[in-house]
């Protein structure tokens, strides 16, 4: 069911002085931005992690992030996340400063970021995720419920809904997640390191997932070792480290048949 | 000690006015508490309050130099340092321990030095350091049940707000929720709580109202209402005993309301059913026991040629 790409996803990371990436694409008329990275520069302190990174990417469109650790894969999600500030450049959602958008945005964290011993149930978790929907302070209403046990019982958790959330296992944690990302019912869905430590199962049912988000014309960016079967991807890379382009055309080969190539760079002023 | 002796004990004092407020400021005083001490528990930021506590200390020394109400003066010095508190660590490090641990012993330090040049006797020094609830007026009850109940007002109404804040405070950030806001108001709401405690178990003390019951019911509980109505409940039955103990025996009220909840907590922390180390020690054991019995159910009957068993090595 993975929709075919008349626009494929581009997300080119120019090595000298930032281009304007997404001009004079035959494709432009048929591209719909969804989530466009504008000469992006992040730094914690004075350590500049990511610069000039542009991207255009599409609607209908799994990305895989890929890099070695420290390259900046999380960084990546986090900025586009609104989690760390950018110290140049901008992030837009259909056209929108992204921060006029987050209830647009679901991000799935990595399992190190969360307090599992945190005394909610996996019910409450997933309905994290209905309280931007019609604003903060509305009280949860049938609809909400009802899209809260769709999304438990798709994810295969429902018996699970009233245990504490760090009763589950790592997959089960992961899917309880995931389910509060799709009750959101975001455009843009982030995820870091969505397939560390889980099970067949889970892994089989976010690949599944993939495949449904990219049909519903979702944007799906997510942190990883593993590149998605017919996915696009980006690859980061520590400045200075060789051998990242031969990487990417290792995962190239065997990965798929519509990603493209992209230039990378994580480079550092 | 006869039946009646003891219902005495109990009912006499009740007959004292003092002694109704002070039962009243502390029950108050205690379900608040609970109920912040939640939310400081599980976000890890006790050290915050702490420093919140001491910050106080100069603005009460003032109120009562001046002749104005203790807790006014608390109320202001708590605000205001709460205030400066999120100006310097609004740059996304609200939890910078060094500089919150400078400022506030420095606002001490403050009050130590106000006091050195004035004349305080050593009962009412007392008194602000480690609370005195027999001494509560009427005008600090009725002041305590208004900020308290502001305070857990302001909290029911945004109660799902602190929890997705306190539990994930990425994702509610990635989903627009301005964390930082919620952030500053607990601390305000903290900084409140701590205003309305002191005069109970005083102003060194306060931590303790804070944190110990809602570090004991984590101990009991999985659930974040459950845990602040239990951590409510046992910051009550500690406040009541010390006030009935202070009373018949002339001991610090706020120091024994302290020692009663630290003495529960540790006996939580040795016997809670699930989470105490004695029952989780109990299963380790068993755990051993079971690893340690010689017939097993299952057992590996296919390995490739390379898996050897250990001992053929």
């Amino acid at each position: 069911m993975c929709a075919d790409h008349a626009a494929p996803g581009r997300a080119a990371w120019p090595t000298g002085r930032p281009a304007l990436a997404a001009q004079g694409a035959p494709a432009a008329a048929l591209h719909e931005s969804c989530l466009v990275l504008d000469d992006v520069t992040v730094a914690y302190g004075r350590r500049v992690i990511l610069s000039h990174v542009d991207a255009d990417i599409p609607r209908s469109q799994v990305v895989s992030i890929i890099g070695a650790n420290g390259s900046g894969k999380s960084t990546l999600l986090k900025a586009i996340a609104g989690l760390v500030p950018l110290a140049g450049g901008a992030i837009r959602c259909f056209g929108e400063p992204i921060d006029r958008m987050r209830r647009h945005v679901a991000y799935v964290p990595q399992r190190e970021d969360v307090d599992w011993s945190f005394p909610v149930s996996v019910r409450d978790v997933v309905m994290m995720g209905r309280y931007p929907l019609r604003g903060w302070l509305r009280r949860s209403t049938p609809d909400d419920e009802r899209a809260v046990a769709r999304a438990l019982d798709d994810l295969a958790i429902a018996d699970l809904a009233s245990k504490q959330i760090g009763e589950l296992s790592g997959g089960q944690q992961r899917r309880a997640f995931i389910a509060r990302a799709i009750v959101q019912e975001p455009d843009v869905i982030l995820l870091d390191e969505p397939m560390a430590g889980i099970d067949e199962q889970t892994h089989d049912r976010i690949l599944a997932l993939f495949d449904e988000w990219r049909a519903a014309g979702k944007v799906v960016l997510q942190a990883t070792h593993t590149h998605v079967h017919g996915g696009s991807m980006i690859v980061l890379r520590r400045r200075g480290e060789p051998g990242s382009a031969e990487h990417a055309e290792h995962l190239g080969a065997e990965g798929g048949e519509h990603h493209e190539h992209h230039e990378h760079h994580g480079r550092g002023d | 000690m006869s039946t009646m002796s003891i219902t005495g004990a109990v009912t006499d004092p009740l007959s004292n006015p003092a002694f109704v407020r002070a039962l009243v400021d502390v029950s108050v005083v205690a379900v608040v508490a609970g109920v912040i001490g939640t939310f400081i528990v599980l976000r890890g930021t006790g050290f915050l309050g702490d420093a919140l506590a001491h910050a106080i200390f100069p603005g009460v020394v003032v109120a009562f130099l001046i002749g104005a109400n203790l807790l006014l003066g608390a109320l202001v010095a708590g605000l205001s340092t709460a205030t400066v508190m999120a100006l310097l660590t609004a740059n996304q490090r609200v939890r910078d321990n060094t500089a919150i641990g400078v400022i506030f012993t420095a606002a001490f330090a403050l009050g130590v030095v106000i006091l050195s040049r004035n004349n305080i006797s050593s009962g009412k020094l007392e008194e602000i350091l480690f609370g005195d609830p027999l001494s509560a007026h009427a005008t600090d009850v009725v002041l305590t049940l208004t900020i308290g109940l502001a305070v857990l007002g302001a909290i029911a109404a945004l109660w799902r707000l602190f929890v997705m804040a306190a539990f994930d405070p990425n994702g509610a950030r990635a989903m627009g929720l301005p964390v930082l806001a919620l952030d500053l108001l607990l601390l305000a709401l903290t900084a409140l709580t701590v205003v309305v405690a002191f005069k109970a178990v005083g102003d060194i003390l306060v931590i303790s109202l804070l944190i110990t019951p809602a570090a004991t019911a984590r101990l009991f509980v999985d659930r974040l209402l459950p845990m602040a109505a239990l951590a409510s409940a046992l910051g009550v039955a500690a406040g009541l005993a010390g006030v009935y103990l202070g009373y018949h025996t002339g001991v610090s009220a706020g120091g024994t309301i302290v020692l009663i909840s630290t003495a529960a907590f540790f006996a939580s922390w040795l016997f809670a059913p699930r989470h105490g180390i004695l029952v989780a020690g109990l299963a380790r054991r068993d755990r051993a026991l079971l690893r340690a019995r010689p017939e097993a159910e299952a057992e590996i009957i296919l390995a490739s040629p390379e898996i050897r068993a250990p001992h053929e090595a």
